[in-house]
Parts: structure tokens; C-alpha cells; sequence
């Protein structure tokens, strides 16, 4: 009975009420577990847990340990109740079966302690990872003060668009696309209001709401500017992440968006303007002061004849957890492949596309 | 004048004269009418006479009973139907009611009756309510979920037991929180025994209600309609020829009906009773067979939908929650004893959408309690009793997994973590006796519980002792002990197969003096050292404690001028721990409240003016915090991660209820309008704990810190 004792109150409903929390399970702000990312590898599932420190998608510094917990222990495990088996931050592991779940323990640097718990997924792990696809709600209805228009019913036959980027104070239609059983949604930051529609789809609206029984009590608006949004597909135990920025605002010279290119869905901030396409070499400098967490500096263009043969990317030789290749993936530091320190000054080369 | 009077009589129209009271229309015996001439006559019992009147004559007769006040009314013959001459009912006497220096085995016996009900705030017509205002009773927050709790000198919800005329009642309140289950205008006395009671009662470790209903037989046909903010209800009583009567009474909450819903409760809660009563009276005969029954309703989110995306929302499971009982029984009492018994179906239902898990419970009983008892000689009396509850309990559980520990409100077995399905066939029985001598001074009463469960075939025997010594002409001392020993409930007994019985050795001294012979103080203090207490965490089986230890003391100020003012004061402390091994390690009950107080006056300002006021505070009771969370990634939801059993504590409680209530005493009938204005300061207004999503959040759903809330009766 831990927060639902409500009923005992119904005759004195309309006139309780509760001050909000301070945190919506939306916005990701200040430290948690995002979630434990599964994937299936020889000998095993290997765990990638995802951390938010003060709102930064970062593993840095954050201490782990793993141990098996039964599940009548999984509100209540600690290291010392359940003794680690594993401090590494993302180990492979087969689950007992015993049916134990995979617990987490998780000290960040802040001093906060968090605990995670996985069970054992089932099934075929879903192939690849999901993406986030996001189109303009054409006509959401909100400024008029509807408050039918918050339903879902309301809400599924509402017109959508590609837009890029959205316009002002527009509302936006988030789509993951893959394999999974529900989405999950949620946002770096705490402006704007997530609407879910199906499992696999969420409008968002820039307006910061506050809801009782979907009817609107209040309504602010909330700055031009770029979102970070998070989504989870969930399918049998299997989580899978995918994240996505989206600018919102004027474009063209009026547009407050700074200089940047956009790689796998996230932006990175550079220093000077990017060239319109081709490829370019840039130094990664970690950069705390925003949700990106890295800027490009030093941008040069580089011919394709140019690129090193062995290392096309300059990626191979990234100090990460686990070999990472390939065009550089922003999802490497949010998704603890990579430290942030472990690619701070890193020469790199991206590919820029209109 | 007068010989002109004496000489239009002799064209006289005879007149036919109906003395009734105001207010309800009863007729008034040897009411007396002067008439002009100043000849005196007297109404009969019917109230109706008939008097000659010169024709034409305008004519003043004065009517005046001695409880009433007079009227002089004018009239001038002939008319055309009979003169109805309504007399306006005089207060009563001052009558001083003292409460104290009753000779039971009793250590504590608090009385309520309806006058107390409906005159004191917060009450809204509701006796047993006015139970939670008793000295010993633990102080409830107004509308939180535990708000009908009786929790009575440390003891838990579980351990008391509530009758209604000798039988067992399913359940005391509705939605264990508003109205109790069966009408005010029933109700004659409601006693509490808070601890340490006599060998009458048994199978409890805490305290008894004993709600005893009205035995006078009605001389009219008589009722009420009355309505609240929340119920509407109506009863009639009317007498038959033999020395029967009849009385029925039914009432609904109506907020369903008005078309009440939300997404977090789609079926809004709703709640009735009714009950049918024959009575007959002969001499110190009576007898009573009633049907009577009582049934709550609702359907709410299993889950907060206020922090739920519409797609949750959407998706949320609901819990469908019924409750009802129905009880068909007698009672006959005669001079030396009362026998008891009932047929009772009480059944709950708990049901979570998409059959996720539910609890169906059906439980048949067929209470019957026998006492008895008798004076021998001059110095002795015997009481003896005995006490059969078979009852077959039909449960089909099915374990709702996560969600159970989120409907331990309505249904703590689904969180129980099991599956069971099973009928079970339990008797319960029990024998006492007691002796007591007395004499002027002295009164010492042994006495003996005697009991058998089929459960295990497990035998329960209880000591027990009390005395009273009469010090002085107003001072009394009071001592009780004995052992107490409860056999764990029904759904323990059949889901988990739990025989263990609770043990309480308790002990009580009390003392009551009298100013006056009007204003009474009792003292009293007393200790329980218990053994084998169960007691309910938020989630899992109810945890087995070892030991236990209750103490704590209250002092009473009593004055009561019946039908004027009666007023109480009380301030308790006490404790209220468990522990395994030694007492460093204890745990603190439910229900430990360490300071409790209050205070009621009621003054009828006139016959038609009441005013009252109450007040309530006390510690906040413990609850069991969460310390945060353990995320489960598979399902991105989170385990609340509890703290230490009770280990948090609600904000202390003030609560001033204001109550004014006016009369119109109209010809036939009387309107009563009453308004009852609560005060809870905002630093008290807390009802329970809430968290956040990830559990690291607290805050508190809080009520309203005025509330004004009216009512209306109309009775006949």
C-alpha cells in the first residue's frame, strides 16, 4: 500500500489534493538508471546499463556491482545482502536457473546510490536497434483550450508531417520503429509534456501541462530549442534504446539552433559552421554544459582518397569497453560503450549529409 | 360574563378539541383545559375531547400539561372540523447522569447513546463514529484510509471485536471510513470496553463495541428522513397490537447516482444499508427478529493514474471492489439472560482487470451467544455464557503478482503472494462463568474464558479477575487482570494455515471520584505484555512477532445534564511495541499513538438551538516509509524499497469540529437543520503518504482544512 491508498478517501476526492513532485518520470534530470540495455552475444547476454548523472547520459565514474538476487529480494537486495559476483560495468552473464535476477548497484560520484534489477530475458533477442522517428502534429488544438483534444481518441486522427526543424510552439509525433512489445518515452531535460497514443507512439507538445483526467488545468509554454528525446523499446526482457534531437524554432539565419551537424540522430555542436555534405575530420572535446556532451573543434574537409585505410573513422583505436567501428556514434557515451573521457580529444572523421 | 356565558350554553355547539405535541404530533394524557366559565378538564389518553361551546361566542380555553409549556388559544363555534391545539414540549429536568460505579467485571465501560450522537460535531448522526471520540481510542485522521480503525489502547485494527446485539458484525464502517454499517436510529447505547474487559468477551486482545439496540416499544407511528452531503436515508418505527412493533430503515450514499465517475474511479463508491426489525415486549420479555444488511461498491485504478500517461491510462488495470453482508436473526431476552443468534452471508470480492489475480471471498456463519445470570442471596451474583461460531469460509484467491500490494486496502490477501483455492468448515467456541461478591464497599469478581478451536483443535483458557472498592460515597478504585488469548483470523487460519493464538496478560487499575455528584474524573492505567503478535507490513503475510508490550494511562472529566449539555475531556499517553527477543530491538504497532486528547461539549441552548464543539489531537501514528527504489528495467517501473517497519511517523493531529443545529418544531413533524464546520490547521492536514515514480520523492495527499458540511432530518 505504498502510495494507493486513495480509495480511502473517496468521498473527500474533489477536495484532496497533492502538491506535484518535483520530478516527472518523463524528464530525465539529476541521477538515475535509465535503463539496462540487453544484448545478445556469444556466451551470453551483456548488460550495458545506462546511467543519467545530473541529467548527462555518462557512465564516467559511476562504481557498479552485480549480483543474483532472488525475486522476492528485488525491492530490498544490497551488495552486502547479496554479495557481487561482478564489478565490471557491463559484464556478460548467463541467468541461473534458479531464476534469480540480475541486480545492479550503482554508486555515482555525486554519493547517490541506485539499484536495478533485470530479468532474465526470453526469446529471440530482437535484431537491431530501434529508431525514433518523429513527424509535426499539423493542428493539436491546444491553444484553443479543448480539452477533448488530450485524448487519445481525440488525438489518433490528428494530420502529421515531416518537419525539420518543427516549427515554434509546434507539437510533435515520436515514432520508435522496431521490434518491440511498448515504448517507452522520456526526455534530457524537463520542458514539454509527453501524451502517449499507442505503444509505440507519443505526441509530445513544447507546453508544459498540468492534467486531471486529461482535462487541462494549466498550460505554459516552453522556449524554442533542441530536445533530446529517449525512448525504450521493451520486448521480453530485451530493452533497447534509441535517442533522437530535435530542434524546434526558427530556421535560417533567424534560427537560434548553434553551429552543428547532426550524427545517428544526435547533434554535435562544432565550433565554426560544418561544410554543407562530405566528410570531416573534427577533434571531440567533452563538453558538460550541454545535453550533447561533446562539440567538434578543429573542422577540416578531407577527400575520401585521404582516409586512413585501416581506420577510415578514426574510431578503431577509441579506449572504449568493448571494440567499437564504424562512423562515430554519439550512443557510445550515453549508452556506457565509451567514457566520456576515453573519447575527449579524439581526432575523428563524419560524414555530413544534407 | 359569566352568567352571560352560562346563558349562551344553552345554544352550546359541541366541540371536538385534539391535544397534541409539536414537533411530532404525539397526543398528550391529562392535558388540562380551562375553559372560560373556569371549569377544568382533562384530555384522555388519546389527546381528543370534546367540549361544549356557546354557538357564536368568541370563547379563550388555556391548555397546559405539566411538561409543556401553556397556550391560550381563541376560538369561536361552531367550526368545522376539530380544534388541533399543538403544546410546545418543556425541557426536562435537569437530569445529572453519572456513568461511574457501574458493577461490571468491566475496568473500563464507556457509554454513547443517541442524544450524544447527534449532538456532538463531526458525528453526522453516526454513533459509532462518535466511538473514535472516546478516551483510549486511538485519533484517526478524518477520511484517510485507516479513518475507521479502531485501534483502542495500543491494540491493532484485527484484535477488537464489534457486536450488535451479541452477534459479530462482518465490518464496522463503510469503506472503513464514512458511516458504520447499520442505522443511528437503531442504536440505544454503544459500550466500549477498551481492555481488560470481563469474561464475557473473548477471542480479542484489544477492545469490544457493543452496540445494543432500542427495546421501548413506540406509542405512534414515528420516523425521520434525513439527508447529508454524502447519504440519503429514511426509517420508520410503528407499533402493532400484542405488544409487537416494527421498525425498518435503509439508507444510500447517492454521489454514484448524480453521476459521479473519473478515470480513477469509473464506478464511483456507493454504499447502503437496510434493516427490517420485529419487536415484542412483555414485561421483562423481549424479543427481536430482524434482517439486516449492509454492501459497498466501487471500481478504481489499480494503479495513480494522475502521474499515468494516457496510454497507462489506458492500459492500467482496475480493481473492482464489492463488499456486502446480509444477517438474518433474533435475540430474546428475559429477566436473567439474552440469547443471540443470526444467520450471517458476508462476502467480499477483489477483482483486478484482465483476471490478473482476485480475491472471492464468501463466509456463512450462524453465531449464537447464550448469557445468563442471577442474583443469590444478598451478596452473590452469577453470570455465565457460552459462545458458538461455526462459519464456512469459501475462497478462491488468485495471486495478482505486483498489483497486490497496491490493493492491501480492500484486500491484503492479494498481497499475500499465493494462490488458494478451498472451502474451510471452522468452529469456534467458548464457555465462561463468573462469580461475584459484593457488598456495600467491595466487589470482587473471578471469572473464567474457557474456548476451542477447530483450527488446530487448539484450546484457549483465560483467568480472569477483577474488584471494586467504593472508598468513599464518591470515590471508587477499580482493579482488573486476566488473560486474553485471540485465535488468528479466518483468512490466516485457511490461506496460510496459521495456528498460532495471540496471548495477552493484562493488567488495569483505575480510579473514579465524583465532585458533587455531578462532575466525574477517572484515572485509569494499564499494561498488556503480549506474545505472538501479528502484524502487517505493507506487502507479504502478516509477520509473526514474539513479544509484545502495550502500556499507557488516561485521565477522564465527565458531565452530563440529560437532554442539555453533556460534556467530556480526556488525555491519554501510552506505547505500543513488538519486538522478537529483547526490547532494544522493538518495532513500534500501528497503532502507537504516545499522545491523545480531546474534548466534547454539546449545550441545547434552547429547545431549538444546539451548539457543540469538538476537539481532537493527538501524535501522528507510524506508517512505513520508502527509502527509494529498485528500478526494474525489464518493465521500466520501479520496487518501492521499504524502510524499517513503522518506522515513520505522520505529522501530529488537530481536529475542531463546530456544530450548530436548529429546530422548527412544526405542528405533525420536526425539521432539524444542522452545519458542522471542520477546522484541521493546514500542518495537520496530512491524510497519507504518497512518492513519486522512482519512489525518492514524499509527499502527502492533504484534506481540505475547512470544511463546511450540512444536513437536514426531518422525523415525524
Amino acid at each position: 500500500m505504498p502510495k494507493l491508498a486513495i480509495v480511502a478517501t473517496c468521498f473527500c476526492l474533489l477536495l484532496a489534493c497533492q502538491a506535484p513532485f518535483g520530478t516527472d518520470r518523463h524528464d530525465l534530470q539529476h541521477d538515475r538508471i535509465v535503463t539496462l540495455e540487453a544484448v545478445s552475444v556469444e556466451g551470453g547476454v551483456r548488460v550495458w546499463p545506462w546511467f543519467l548523472q545530473d541529467g548527462l547520459l555518462m557512465a564516467d565514474g559511476v562504481q557498479v556491482q552485480w549480483s543474483w538476487v532472488p525475486v522476492d529480494d528485488a525491492s530490498s537486495f544490497s551488495p552486502a545482502s547479496h554479495p557481487p559476483f561482478s564489478e565490471a560495468l557491463a559484464p556478460v552473464v548467463s541467468w541461473p536457473s534458479s531464476g534469480e535476477w540480475l541486480g545492479l548497484t550503482a554508486d555515482f560520484p555525486s554519493g547517490t546510490r541506485r539499484f536495478a534489477v533485470l530479468a532474465s530475458p526470453t526469446g529471440a533477442a530482437p535484431a537491431g536497434r530501434p529508431t525514433l522517428e518523429v513527424e509535426q502534429i499539423l493542428d493539436f488544438g491546444l491553444q484553443d483550450g479543448d480539452p477533448d483534444t488530450l485524448t487519445i481518441e481525440a488525438r489518433l486522427p490528428l494530420a502529421t508531417a515531416p518537419r525539420s526543424p518543427l516549427t515554434s510552439g509546434a507539437s510533435a509525433r515520436l515514432t520508435l520503429q522496431g521490434t518491440f512489445d511498448r515504448a517507452r518515452w522520456m526526455q534530457l531535460g524537463d520542458e514539454g509534456t509527453f501524451l502517449e497514443l499507442t505503444t509505440s507512439t507519443s505526441d509530445w507538445t513544447p507546453w508544459q501541462l498540468h492534467l486531471d483526467d486529461l482535462e487541462v488545468e494549466e498550460a505554459e509554454p516552453t522556449p524554442d530549442g533542441l530536445r533530446t528525446f529517449v525512448a525504450l523499446g521493451l520486448t521480453r526482457g530485451w530493452v533497447r534504446p534509441a535517442l533522437l534531437d530535435v530542434f524546434s524554432g526558427p530556421s535560417g539565419e533567424s534560427s537560434p539552433l548553434p553551429h552543428g551537424l547532426f550524427l545517428s540522430g544526435r547533434f554535435l555542436p562544432t565550433d565554426g559552421p560544418p561544410p554543407a555534405d562530405g566528410l570531416v575530420a573534427l577533434t571531440l572535446l567533452a563538453d558538460t554544459s550541454s545535453n550533447a556532451l561533446l562539440r567538434g573543434t578543429d573542422l577540416q574537409p578531407v577527400p575520401a582518397d585521404e582516409l586512413d585505410e585501416d581506420d577510415p573513422w578514426g574510431t578503431e583505436a577509441l579506449p572504449c569497453r568493448t571494440p567499437v567501428s564504424g562512423p562515430f556514434d554519439p550512443t557510445w557515451v550515453s549508452g556506457s560503450r565509451c567514457d566520456l573521457a576515453a573519447v575527449d580529444g579524439a581526432r575523428i572523421v563524419v560524414e555530413v549529409t544534407p | 360574563m359569566m352568567l352571560l356565558w352560562l346563558a349562551a350554553l344553552a345554544q352550546a355547539a359541541e366541540v371536538d378539541v385534539v391535544v397534541r405535541q409539536r414537533g411530532d404530533g404525539l397526543p398528550i394524557a391529562d392535558a388540562e383545559i380551562t375553559l372560560p366559565d373556569g371549569t377544568v378538564v382533562a384530555t384522555p389518553p388519546d389527546g381528543r375531547i370534546t367540549l361544549d361551546l356557546p354557538d357564536d361566542v368568541p370563547a379563550e380555553l388555556t391548555v397546559q400539561s405539566w411538561n409543556h409549556q401553556p397556550v391560550t388559544v381563541s376560538v369561536t363555534p361552531p367550526l368545522d372540523g376539530p380544534l388541533r391545539i399543538f403544546l410546545m414540549p418543556m425541557p426536562g429536568p435537569a437530569e445529572v447522569v453519572v456513568e461511574a460505579f457501574r458493577p461490571t467485571a468491566d475496568l473500563t465501560r464507556h457509554v454513547v447513546d443517541a442524544e450524544m450522537a447527534t449532538r456532538t460535531p463531526g458525528t453526522y448522526d453516526d454513533a459509532v463514529r462518535l466511538v473514535q471520540a472516546m478516551p483510549g481510542v486511538n485519533v484517526q485522521r478524518e477520511f484517510a484510509p485507516n479513518s475507521g480503525d479502531i485501534q483502542v489502547r495500543g491494540s491493532l485494527p484485527g484484535q477488537s471485536r464489534a457486536y450488535l446485539d451479541g452477534i459479530d458484525l462482518p465490518y464496522l464502517y463503510h469503506f472503513n471510513q464514512y458511516a458504520s454499517v447499520f442505522p443511528a436510529s437503531w442504536i440505544d447505547t454503544i459500550e466500549l470496553f477498551s481492555s481488560t474487559f470481563g469474561s464475557h468477551y473473548g477471542d480479542a486482545v484489544g477492545a469490544i463495541i457493543e452496540a445494543n439496540t432500542r427495546q421501548e416499544a413506540p406509542e405512534e407511528v414515528g420516523g425521520q428522513v434525513h439527508v447529508n452531503m454524502i447519504t440519503l436515508g429514511a426509517d420508520i418505527t410503528a407499533p402493532l397490537k400484542k405488544g409487537w412493533w416494527i421498525s425498518g430503515a435503509a439508507r444510500r450514499s447517492f454521489h454514484d447516482i448524480a453521476g459521479e465517475s473519473s478515470l480513477q474511479y469509473p464506478f464511483w463508491p456507493r454504499f447502503y444499508d437496510f434493516s427490517v426489525r420485529a419487536n415484542h415486549a412483555d414485561g421483562p420479555r423481549r424479543s427481536s427478529v430482524y434482517v439486516t444488511g449492509a454492501g459497498d461498491a466501487y471500481e478504481r485504478a489499480v494503479g495513480e493514474l494522475d502521474i499515468a500517461d494516457p496510454v497507462e491510462q489506458a492500459s492500467s488495470p482496475y480493481l473492482a471492489y464489492r463488499r456486502d453482508y446480509q444477517m438474518a436473526g433474533g435475540t430474546h431476552a428475559w429477566q436473567h439472560g439474552r440469547l443471540s443468534t443470526a444467520f450471517v452471508h458476508d462476502q467480499l470480492q477483489a477483482r483486478i482487470t484482465e483476471d490478473t489475480g482476485h480475491l472471492l471471498q464468501r463466509r456463512l456463519r450462524l453465531p449464537l451467544r447464550l448469557d445468563a445470570g442471577a442474583d443469590i442471596g444478598d451478596h452473590w451474583r452469577w453470570l455465565a455464557g457460552t459462545e458458538l461460531r461455526p462459519e464456512i469460509l469459501m475462497t478462491d484467491l488468485a495471486d495478482p503478482g505486483p498489483y497486490g500490494e497496491l490493493v492491501t486496502t480492500e484486500a491484503p490477501e492479494l498481497a499475500w503472494d499465493t494462490d488458494f483455492v478451498g472451502n474451510t468448515f471452522r468452529m469456534r467456541s467458548a464457555a465462561y462463568g463468573e462469580f461475584h461478591w459484593y457488598n456495600n464497599v467491595v466487589r470482587v469478581i473471578p471469572g473464567i474464558r474457557l474456548g476451542l478451536d477447530t483450527q488446530g483443535w487448539t484450546p484457549t483458557i483465560e483467568p480472569r479477575f477483577s474488584a471494586r472498592w467504593r472508598v468513599a460515597e464518591q470515590t471508587e478504585l477499580r482493579l482488573a487482570t486476566g488473560r486474553y488469548q485471540q485465535r488468528p483470523s479466518s483468512p490466516q487460519a485457511q490461506i496460510l494455515d496459521e495456528d498460532t493464538t495471540t496471548d495477552s496478560w493484562q493488567i488495569g487499575v483505575g480510579l473514579d471520584q465524583t465532585f458533587g455528584g455531578r462532575l466525574e474524573l477517572s484515572v485509569e492505567g494499564y499494561t498488556k505484555a503480549l506474545a505472538n503478535v501479528f502484524v502487517q507490513p505493507p506487502d507479504g503475510v502478516p509477520e509473526l512477532y514474539r513479544k509484545g508490550l502495550v502500556y499507557g494511562g488516561e485521565l477522564t472529566l465527565r458531565y452530563r445534564l440529560r437532554d442539555t449539555l453533556f460534556a467530556w475531556a480526556w488525555i491519554s499517553a501510552g506505547r505500543a511495541f513488538v519486538f522478537d527477543t529483547t526490547f532494544d530491538d522493538r518495532v513500534p504497532m500501528a497503532s502507537d499513538q504516545p499522545i491523545a486528547g480531546g474534548m466534547v461539549l454539546s449545550w441545547d441552548v434552547t429547545q431549538a438551538i444546539n451548539v457543540a464543539v469538538r476537539y481532537r489531537g493527538a501524535s501522528g501514528l507510524p506508517y512505513t516509509g520508502i527509502l527509494g527504489s529498485t528500478f526494474d528495467a525489464a518493465q521500466d517501473a520501479w520496487l518501492p524499497r521499504y524502510a524499517a517497519l513503522n518506522g515513520d511517523r505522520m505529522p501530529a493531529y488537530h481536529k475542531l469540529d463546530l456544530h450548530f443545529g436548529y429546530s422548527f418544531f412544526l405542528p405533525t413533524w420536526r425539521l432539524d437543520l444542522y452545519a458542522d464546520l471542520w477546522f484541521v490547521p493546514p500542518a495537520s492536514a496530512q491524510l497519507y503518504p504518497t512518492w513519486n515514480y522512482d519512489y525518492t520523492e514524499e509527499g502527502f495527499v492533504t484534506g481540505p482544512v475547512f470544511l463546511p458540511l450540512l444536513g437536514v432530518r426531518a422525523s415525524f
